[in-house]
């Protein structure tokens, strides 16, 4: 960074030379002004004093041939010899001073123009005074007539001579004096113009330094802005390239010249769209950019192919700005080099592949994790189901009954998991279907029931009349429910369990309030917060009751899936209620649905037997699995009924084809063709195209059911197979068929 | 001792300087040429010598205008200077009363035009000489400078030892010529 103090210094000498020189030069001018001056008063005053001089000197002259006369007039009126003698003496004294005078100072009235009447004065005394000496002999000789004559004729005549010639000399050495007077006068003011001008032209040359020198540092800063701009553009590791309005190259920077090898030398002034893009995109580059008179308000931004001089090519973009400089448009093209961005894209792609790749991985080895744990569970879920079903001897049925605990425990901790994971991994999809919540509540009462019933809890339910049909995903609500329940049957000793839901309706939408509410050992407030944290539970001598501790935090996480929640309110000792709530879309009401607001009582006996018992279904039932077919049939013989069996696919393809089924319970995964495509050839019509096709499976993905469905089934059972869910997926298909 | 020597002093300087005075001629040899009475007229007049006679009679104011026409102004000390009377003597050979009364009846009888001029001094006379063409006066020899010409009379000059204008009685040595 440059400091602009750091830049003074070097101007600070040429300052003071600067200042040096008009000091000097003032001076210096001061100096010959003052000399000029005085010079010039000097003439002046040597100039008057000659003329004063000289001017006396006249007058004297005057004075004393004055004096000579007058003198001479003295000794015409005396007779004593004597008296004449010393007037006559004093008379030639008088002449004497004028001859003196006339020749020792003549130098003072010696110009060209006054010699003349010098001499002209001169010869006149001259002429004067031979008379007057004449006249001074006759006086002294005594002849005072004629000397008087002499005088009278020649003396006056020639004295008024002398004076004219006075005069005139005086006249002219005036005139003369006044001329020279008026040339010093003259030569003064030219003097003092050429002063005034050699000042003026001093301080003009001054002010013209201190403007230059202005200048030129006011240009330095431009040069050192301009150099420091220069600079920036240099360093700029982009290449950035200025062009005229017609794409001829002004400049361009280091990095311009490095990036397509473009010599400086050779770029400047050549089009540039012939230099940095291939032959075929030179049209488009300049099509973008140049051959415009305005400036573009916002920037132009391409992308195309940059082409180095040797050939490379590399994908670019290319970015032009214009600026008007003075009437001339400049374009300046920011070039960026897309390789590292269109790598860095390409390796967001496959990262972004991989990680959905890892997913598809992940979501198969769910399902495959899925399948696996639950075709053995299947297995031991219905025998113990099947053998509680049998009348055996007290001991075995205890056994049974807590093998089949243990086997249902294992398998809702198995459920929790997958629906755990699920939810992590963001893989649980909602499949919303229109239903009747009293539906849904009847069938989340089921389970607890026995356990309600053994604890001498009262198990009701409250739904209000306003309650609607909604359109939702009941697997999952059910699915809260229960655990709900489960968990207030769980932890209430004696009082009740009530269910009360209510719904308030806004506009196509309803919001739907389900509290569980129950007389148990309430939750200390403290601990409320932690309730919905996986694995936790409130007291882990509660471990004896079952659960991994999943329940509420997949109830919670599902419950905003469905865009609502789970709260709870809670006191320790005095009961719980958890409030969960869901909104949805209403749905139109069904017309089977049974009257809402009913209040039914706690039931605990077991479900009556369904009427399809006593009709005769046709049952095939497809399973490669030996033990599963094995459960199956039991499960079908506990309801009065039996099948058929196949081993595989193909098998149940040719079973179906030689006899019509009303029911097809349909494995999925099979060794020879799946499930899927045994349907598809099934519903091709090799088989019973009416048959209804119930898809056995442990993948219950909702893609699977997709997948079921597209293959014609319709439905599923998952796996594994309980005597209720049974049941209940035959009671809903009977009535339709019935 | 102050006053006997200053005595002696003035004694000594007057004997001293009368000795100057009284040898001084006798040392060059021109004893004489003191006591001579040169006549001088301005530098301008072409005469150079006169006769004893011709002097007198323009003294006389017989002849009063010299040879080239200009007229002759003769020029006399005052009266009552013994100069006066001295040159008159020395030159016309007359008294000076008598030399008043010849000069009044020339005027009287009108033969006369202009009188003598009466100088006081002898410097004076030459430059009274000095300024006056035609004029012509007298001093003693050795008053004589050089804006007049001295005129020889008889063809001698007042250094001249027959020179007439000398006082009869010779100077003796420690006497003053009384002109």
């Amino acid at each position: 960074m440059v400091r602009a103090g750091s830049a003074r210094p070097h101007l600070r000498y040429p300052a003071i030379a600067v200042l040096a020189a008009v000091t000097v030069t003032v001076l210096a001018l001061g100096w010959i002004v003052a000399t000029d001056l005085r010079r010039s008063a000097d003439d002046t005053r040597q100039l008057y004093d000659r003329f004063a001089k000289g001017d006396a000197l006249i007058d004297s002259v005057l004075i004393e041939t004055e004096e000579v006369r007058r003198i001479l007039l003295y000794a015409l009126h005396t007779l004593d010899a004597n008296r004449q003698l010393e007037y006559a003496e004093q008379s030639r004294a008088a002449e004497a001073k004028v001859q003196r005078l006339l020749e020792s100072q003549s130098a003072l009235l010696a110009n060209p123009r006054t010699r003349s009447g010098l001499q002209t004065v001169i010869e006149a005394w001259k002429q004067y005074v031979v008379v007057r000496d004449e006249v001074i002999g006759l006086i002294l000789e005594g002849s005072l007539k004629e000397g008087v004559a002499l005088d009278q004729q020649d003396g006056e005549q020639r004295f008024a001579a002398v004076r004219r010639a006075i005069g005139e000399l005086k006249a002219s050495f005036e005139a003369d004096a006044a001329k020279q007077v008026a040339e010093q006068r003259e030569r003064a003011d030219r003097d003092l113009t050429r002063l005034s001008l050699m000042v003026v032209a001093t301080l003009l040359a001054t002010a013209i330094g201190i403007y230059l020198f202005h200048r030129r540092e006011a240009l330095e800063g431009v040069l050192r802005i301009e150099a420091h701009k220069g600079s920036i553009l240099q360093a700029v590791p982009n290449p950035i390239i200025s062009t005229d309005a017609d794409g001829l190259v002004i400049e361009l920077n280091d990095a311009a010249e490095r990036t397509f090898q473009l010599p400086r030398a050779v770029a400047l002034g050549r089009r540039i769209d012939e230099m940095i893009v291939p032959a075929r995109d030179r049209e488009a580059l300049a099509r973008a950019f140049f051959g415009r008179g305005q400036p573009s308000a916002a920037a132009v931004r391409i992308e195309t192919i940059g082409e180095r001089r040797d050939g490379t090519q590399f994908p670019m973009e290319v970015a032009g700005a214009t600026h008007l400089a003075g009437r001339d448009l400049i374009w300046t093209l920011h070039v960026a080099d897309l390789t590292d961005r269109r790598q860095a894209e390409e390796h967001l792609r496959r990262a972004k592949e991989a990680a959905e790749a890892a997913t598809r991985v992940k979501g198969d080895f769910l399902a495959t994790m899925s399948h696996e744990l639950r075709t053995p569970l299947t297995s031991v879920v219905g025998i113990a189901d099947l053998l509680d079903a049998k009348m055996l001897a007290a001991p075995e049925r205890e056994l049974v009954r807590r093998l089949r605990s243990s086997a249902t425990t294992l398998l809702s901790l198995v459920n929790d998991v997958l629906d755990y994971s699920r939810i992590e991994a963001g893989l649980m999809a909602l499949t919303p279907v229109p239903f009747s919540l009293r539906t849904v509540i009847e069938q989340a009462l089921d389970p607890v029931t026995e356990l309600a019933a053994r604890k001498g809890l009262d198990l009701r339910y409250v739904i209000e009349p306003d309650v609607p049909r909604v359109v939702a995903d009941q697997d999952r609500i059910r699915q809260i429910l229960i655990n709900l329940l489960s968990n207030a049957v769980k932890f209430t000793d004696t009082g009740e369990v009530a269910v009360r839901v209510g719904a308030r309706t806004d506009g196509e939408r309803v919001t739907v309030t389900i509290g569980v509410h129950d007389t148990g050992v309430g939750i200390p407030a403290h601990l409320q917060h932690k309730l919905f944290q996986r694995f936790s539970q409130i007291d882990a001598a509660d471990r004896q009751l079952g659960g991994a501790g999943l329940g509420l935090a997949i109830s919670e996480r599902i419950s905003r899936l469905l865009g609502g929640s789970i709260t709870v309110d809670s006191r320790d000792g005095h009961g719980s209620t958890f409030t969960f709530t869901f909104t949805a879309p209403i749905a139109p009401p069904a017309p089977l649905d049974s009257p809402a607001g009913a209040l039914r009582g706690p039931d605990v006996t077991t479900p009556e037997q369904p009427p399809f018992a006593a009709q005769s279904l046709t049952i095939l039932l497809v399973e490669d699995n030996e033990a599963n077919r094995r459960v199956v049939l039991l499960m079908l013989a506990e309801l009065g009924l039996t099948a058929d069996e196949a081993a595989s696919g193909l098998e149940a393809v040719e079973r179906a084809r030689h006899r019509r089924y009303d029911l097809i319970l349909m494995d999925v995964q099979m060794p020879d063709i799946d499930g899927l495509e045994a349907t598809r050839r099934i519903r091709a019509g090799e088989g019973d195209l009416k048959a209804i096709i119930l898809a056995l499976t442990a993948n219950v993905m909702e893609s699977d059911e997709a997948r079921c469905r597209a293959a014609g089934m319709n439905g599923y059972l998952s796996k594994p197979i309980r005597l209720n869910t049974l049941e209940a997926a035959l009671t809903s298909l009977a009535s339709p068929r019935s | 001792m102050t006053r006997r020597h200053d005595f002696a002093a003035i004694a000594v300087w007057s004997v001293a300087a009368l000795c100057l005075i009284a040898f001084a001629p006798d040392a060059n040899g021109q004893v004489v040429a003191t006591d001579g009475l040169a006549i001088v007229v301005h530098r301008a007049n072409p005469i150079d010598t006169l006769t004893l006679r011709e002097l007198r009679r323009i003294f006389m104011l017989d002849t009063q205008t010299w040879p080239h026409g200009r007229k002759i102004t003769v020029v006399l000390r005052e009266k009552g200077q013994p100069e006066r009377a001295e040159a008159i003597r020395l030159i016309c050979g007359l008294s000076e009363p008598d030399f008043e009364r010849h000069i009044l009846y020339q005027t009287f009888r009108g033969s006369i035009d202009r009188a003598p001029r009466s100088i006081q001094s002898a410097s004076a006379m030459l430059r009274f000489i000095f300024n006056t063409p035609g004029a012509i006066g007298y001093v003693r020899a050795d008053e004589v400078d050089d804006t007049v010409k001295v005129l020889q009379i008889d063809g001698l000059l007042p250094g001249d030892a027959k020179y007439p204008l000398r006082r009869a009685a010779r100077a003796g040595k420690g006497s003053v010529p009384a002109w």
